[in-house]
């Protein structure tokens, strides 16, 4: 019998294990409760944080008055959510099926009996470490002020707001600042404890046998001692003896040391995990964007470059070891992390290997640059990058350290200075199209998309003159078949056909390239796009 | 060696301007007051000239700055040499053509001040470039193998086309030249009655050529040679 409970276990767990529909489910929950980067979690939060308010605010109400029964219903509803998300959670903590599994491959391969007492013990604790856990033991807790009739579960209801814990992020931090001062504030305490405890036992043996005097019982004494010392003093017990108020007066000093000791490990915690906090902040900003791009180097072309990216709307985040570069990217109000790049961890944390699609070497100093290549491309195979060479003779090592790109400033800049001897208005062409900036001209490509009205058409069916554009060529992928274009050039995979025939057809996936001011090219896109919502 | 072109400076931008000079064999003087930049370019076995004092016009004139030097590319190091250089020589001679280094957009107009006719920003240029790479890595491919690429023979080229008197496009207007049987793109124009400034042609504008006019075309450099010389005839 033993043994037919213990094949089927391990039947379901290698069954499981196999159904892809039952991991991805458990993913899709683990992501909405857990997932660090999920936009599912931030709504499901937000979610939460506003039924626990309603909920509180239903049972303060509740104190008083009587609800309209809907909110009875509502309140039962609540606490349906609440449970379900406590189970859930319990069950994406840990996959039970890899237990068993586990133990399976154990038992075959050292030949020991499968142990069904073992595998439950596992599985067990592993759970067990859960619900222990503050958080879980929180949500538990906080099931509880909804069991009406029972009036004490009701104070319960603060562990409904300790739920809100788990939705805020900045709560947890500020939790955390505190526990690293543990043994400070644990000194505090003590300190206090000591001496509300002495004047307390003081006032009691001066004043609690006097007839007029307030204090009766030696609770009486520690919650004068307390409010005494904490400069609270509500004055409702106060000395009626002179013994008595020299204790008070010693009490009064000491409470003003208390109150700047407390404040002062509270404020110097936080100062020193602001920098800190900060990173984290940032980490968690790196963390919610996707495809973005690392600028490694804030000097002037760094600049340019983020300048355009936030133009573009473009993601980026920048990183600099110069303190002056880094303010300045922080002040421009872009995603800084102020860090030498050269180091994996940096990498790492900007979100190489995670969400960043392109890095952006563009140090001053080639070995830096060369370092931080080799750096991200060992952390992400498939990340592009950029990067920039000092030297022509240095391209080589850049592109064997698995640089996708390499740019040397000064070779394009020398090359349209030189055009300038001979043919100055070439220069001036040549220039407006490479910087942009002047004629707000440039050269652009534009894909042939299914359905378009560019689809299937001639060239000399396509109005460029009215549309403000010249037509420069146009790029293929696939040119099989015919090849009797007058000026086509390989480029990487693809053809670059220069100034095509007048009755060369666009095909899906073709791209033209075209000289236009930028007003142009982006109206002409735009008149794409209609075109394939009208078909 | 005559030569119609000084390069003062030789760094990274010198370096590079030297190299693309050469290509196109123009004969070209370095020119410095570096002694580093100077010994490099003796090593590159080029022409090379230390000036000792920037400041003093005979060593300018030694050089050929009002004789036979027609452009200068100050380039080196150190901006203020730069613009010192710049003003020394516009102020030696008027239709000197002067091309300068700016580092920002401050410095361009300094520069501009101080009588450059052209001023580059090299690290605007770059930034621009590795924008294209991440928006239109394509474009960039295009551009590398056609308009830039001087060493390869054949290439797609931009050249520009000198409207001389009694050629076959003086009077005439654009849209009745065959620029196609030439496989040529016009993509800009001075056109002199509209002014003297250079205007990209993306606008539909068709410009009637006049002699000293300038056509500037794009297409296979033998082609553009082969239509320089019908248009002369």
């Amino acid at each position: 019998m033993i043994d037919k409970i213990t094949k089927l276990i391990i039947y379901f767990a290698y069954f499981l294990e196999d159904l892809q529909r039952y991991r991805e489910i458990k993913s899709f929950f683990y992501n909405i409760l857990n997932g660090e980067k999920s936009k599912l979690k931030i709504i499901f939060d937000s979610f939460m944080v506003i039924l626990v308010l309603i909920s509180i605010f239903i049972l303060i109400y509740d104190v008083k008055n009587t609800l309209n029964p809907f909110w009875y219903s509502f309140e039962n509803f609540v606490l349906i959510i609440f449970l379900i998300e406590y189970l859930l959670r319990l069950w994406v903590y840990n996959d039970i099926r890899t237990i068993v599994i586990e133990h399976n491959e154990k038992s075959n391969y050292t030949n020991e009996k499968f142990s069904l007492k073992e595998l439950f013990k596992e599985v067990f604790s592993k759970k067990l470490e859960y619900i222990t856990s503050p958080l879980a033991i929180i949500d538990l807790l906080a099931l509880l002020p909804s069991f009406r009739g029972f009036r004490i579960l009701r104070i319960f209801l603060l562990f409904r707001l300790f739920k809100l814990f788990r939705y805020a992020r900045s709560i947890n931090e500020f939790v955390k600042v505190l526990a690293d001062k543990k043994f400070e504030l644990f000194t505090l305490t003590f300190l206090v404890s000591f001496v509300v405890f002495a004047s307390a036992t003081a006032i009691y043996i001066f004043e609690a046998d006097l007839k007029n005097s307030e204090i009766e019982t030696f609770f009486d004494a520690i919650y004068w001692s307390f409010v005494t010392i904490s400069t609270v003093g509500y004055g409702d017990i106060s000395p009626v003896t002179s013994e008595g108020r020299v204790v008070t007066l010693i009490l009064i000093i000491s409470g003003i040391g208390v109150i700047s000791f407390s404040t002062s490990i509270v404020a110097s915690a936080f100062s020193e995990k602001l920098t800190e906090l900060k990173a984290n902040r940032i980490k968690t900003e790196v963390d919610r964007i996707d495809d973005f791009i690392i600028i490694c180097g804030f000097g002037k072309v760094g600049e340019i470059v983020a300048q355009k990216l936030a133009k573009s709307k473009d993601k980026f985040i920048v990183i600099d070891k110069d303190e002056k570069n880094a303010n300045l990217a922080k002040q421009l109000g872009y995603i800084t992390i102020e860090a030498d790049a050269k180091y994996s961890d940096i990498l790492l944390e900007a979100g190489v290997g995670s969400g960043a699609k392109k890095i952006l070497c563009l140090t001053d100093d080639e070995v830096s640059n060369i370092y931080i290549t080799l750096s991200a491309k060992n952390i992400d195979k498939d990340i592009e990058v950029i990067s920039r060479v000092n030297k022509k003779s240095s391209e080589k090592k850049f592109l064997l350290a698995g640089a996708n790109r390499v740019i040397y400033p000064f070779e394009i800049s020398a090359l349209v200075a030189s055009e300038y001897v001979g043919e100055p208005v070439a220069f001036e062409a040549i220039y407006g199209i490479v910087s942009e900036s002047k004629y707000r001209t440039l050269l652009d490509d534009i894909e042939i998309k299914r359905d378009s009205f560019l689809q299937n058409r001639a060239i000399k069916d396509i109005d460029f003159k009215y549309y403000k554009l010249i037509l420069f060529g146009v790029v293929r992928t696939n040119i099989e078949g015919y090849f009797d274009f007058e000026q086509s050039f390989e480029l990487d995979k693809k053809h670059f056909i220069f100034n095509p025939k007048e009755d060369f057809i666009l095909k899906e996936g073709d791209f033209l390239i075209t000289l236009g001011k930028d007003v142009s090219i982006s109206h002409f896109r735009k008149e794409i796009e209609k075109s394939i919502l009208n078909v | 060696m005559y030569s119609e072109i000084i390069i003062f400076g030789y760094k990274h931008l010198g370096q590079e301007i030297a190299r693309q000079l050469s290509i196109k064999n123009d004969n070209f003087i370095i020119a410095s007051n570096d002694m580093v930049d100077f010994k490099k370019a003796q090593k590159d076995e080029l022409n090379a000239y230390y000036l000792e004092d920037i400041t003093d016009d005979k060593e300018l004139i030694k050089l050929g700055i009002t004789k036979n030097i027609k452009y200068i590319f100050c380039v080196s190091e150190d901006e203020s040499n730069n613009i010192f250089l710049t003003i020394s020589a516009r102020a030696l001679d008027e239709n000197l053509k002067i091309i300068a280094e700016a580092e920002t957009i401050e410095s361009k107009k300094k520069f501009e001040l101080a009588g450059a006719n052209k001023v580059i920003d090299p690290y605007e240029i770059s930034a621009n470039r590795i924008f294209s790479l991440i928006k239109k890595p394509q474009i960039i491919d295009i551009l590398d193998n056609t308009v830039f690429s001087k060493e390869i023979e054949d290439s797609i080229n931009l050249a520009e086309i000198n409207i001389t008197k009694n050629s076959k496009l003086d009077g005439v207007y654009l849209n009745k030249i065959d620029l196609n049987s030439f496989n040529l793109i016009a993509i800009g124009v001075i056109d002199r009655e509209k002014g003297e400034d250079f205007k990209f042609l993306t606008d539909g504008y068709n410009p009637k050529l006049d002699a000293k006019d300038v056509l500037i075309v794009v297409g296979n450099r033998a082609k553009i040679e082969e239509f320089k010389s019908y248009v002369k005839v």
